[in-house]
């Protein structure tokens, strides 16, 4: 059976995760057969509980970590073939929050996030793998400052019980490769992406 | 022969006493945001607020010297030695050799900086870079900033202790031309 069906993520606070949990919905339930699956669109997101975070290192300055308000996110998901499986996602670039609004513009500004210019972050799924029974593998092409890169963020799945699924997806972006340098080397060149989402069945 | 003052005017003590407490304030956020750590967001606030106000401190400081130069200034206290005139003029000139070098120097090293996040008005105005980016040039600036900063403050307890001296200990009341109302307005 080959249940292939398309979610479309509420506008704004929904999004990324939401994305990734149904792929990994499906990665999860690969294993149980068909007769496991939701044929039907019947995972969403819970938006309270989706936060799309960010970590920077910096010396002689504390860890920035800030938050990704504004989301939006497409999936189709082939729970026969999870590598059928495609994802993708925009985030507003200027929703950008790490707790002080002069700092939050400064981050949006043209050494930075170049919010203007770019006003969104996009990712677009090329390739899905199942790693283990609770991991899998999500690889596409993130596009930052208008620079088109590939990136695998790497997913870890839960059953909460019921039909909740808690997952979390990491990724680490290297933003030189797209152009972003300012501050560097006080300002580290990594910066750690993690997803984590709570999805529902029904 | 017109009598020279024997108090400053109104608007020198007023910026005087304004400049000492902005220049408090702003002593101690520096120190706040120097040793501030953990939250980012809270140390850039405390950054961006000791910028904000130390280059209002600058204003003060021109509004000041426009103030002073309106009126003649009161003669040093007959009582005084030349050593006291002396000491007392060389503070006087260090000082606001200080008051304009200090937020001077963090301007230029904000300006430098690796990246330079300009020095904002609370949101009504955004004072421009004065200097390109050069992040050794700006570690130097952070430094002599740093420096100039603590010699201000030294001198500002040595005035400060100097005038309760003259005012308490010679009785010579120099403190009461820069005491706002004592005295009442001389012409």
């Amino acid at each position: 059976m080959t249940a292939k069906l398309t979610l479309r993520a509420p506008p704004r606070r929904a999004a990324a995760g939401w994305l990734i949990a149904t792929v990994v919905g499906a990665a999860a339930f690969a294993d149980h057969g068909a007769s496991a699956t939701t044929d039907r669109g019947a995972w969403r997101i819970d938006p309270a509980r989706t936060h799309i975070g960010f970590v920077v290192d910096a010396v002689g300055f504390p860890r920035t970590q800030g938050e990704f308000h504004v989301f939006n996110g497409r999936l189709s998901i082939d729970f026969d073939r999870p590598a059928a499986s495609h994802v993708s996602f925009t985030v507003r670039s200027d929703s950008i929050e790490v707790g002080s609004s002069s700092f939050d513009d400064t981050l949006r500004g043209s050494n930075f996030l170049d919010a203007q210019r770019f006003p969104d972050i996009r990712f677009e799924s090329t390739r899905v793998e199942k790693r283990d029974a609770s991991t899998i593998d999500l690889t596409g092409d993130l596009t930052l400052l208008g620079v088109t890169r590939p990136l695998t963020v790497e997913v870890e799945v839960k059953r909460l019980g019921g039909a909740r699924l808690s997952f979390i997806a990491h990724a680490r972006i290297d933003r030189l490769a797209y152009g972003m340098n300012s501050g560097f080397p006080i300002i580290s060149r990594d910066v750690d992406l993690t997803v984590s989402s709570e999805a529902l069945a029904g | 022969m017109k009598a020279p003052a024997a108090r400053w005017s109104g608007g020198v003590i007023a910026l005087h006493w304004l400049s000492a407490a902005g220049l408090a304030l702003v002593f101690a956020l520096g120190l706040a945001a120097t040793a501030a750590g953990g939250d980012a967001a809270r140390k850039f606030d405390l950054y961006q607020t000791h910028k904000a106000l130390g280059w209002l401190t600058l204003v003060l400081l021109a509004a000041r010297l426009v103030a002073r130069a309106a009126r003649a200034a009161p003669p040093p206290a007959p009582s005084w030695s030349k050593a006291t005139r002396w000491g007392s003029g060389f503070v006087h000139a260090a000082l606001y050799a200080l008051l304009a070098a200090v937020p001077l120097i963090g301007w230029l090293r904000v300006s430098s900086a690796i990246v330079p996040i300009p020095v904002s008005l609370f949101g009504v105005a955004t004072i421009p870079n004065i200097a390109p980016i050069d992040a050794v040039f700006s570690e130097d600036m952070a430094f002599a900033h740093k420096l100039a900063g603590w010699a201000l403050a030294t001198l500002v307890a040595l005035h400060a202790a100097a005038a309760l001296k003259h005012q308490f200990g010679d009785r010579d009341a120099i403190l009461s031309r820069m005491w706002p109302g004592a005295g009442g307005r001389t012409p």
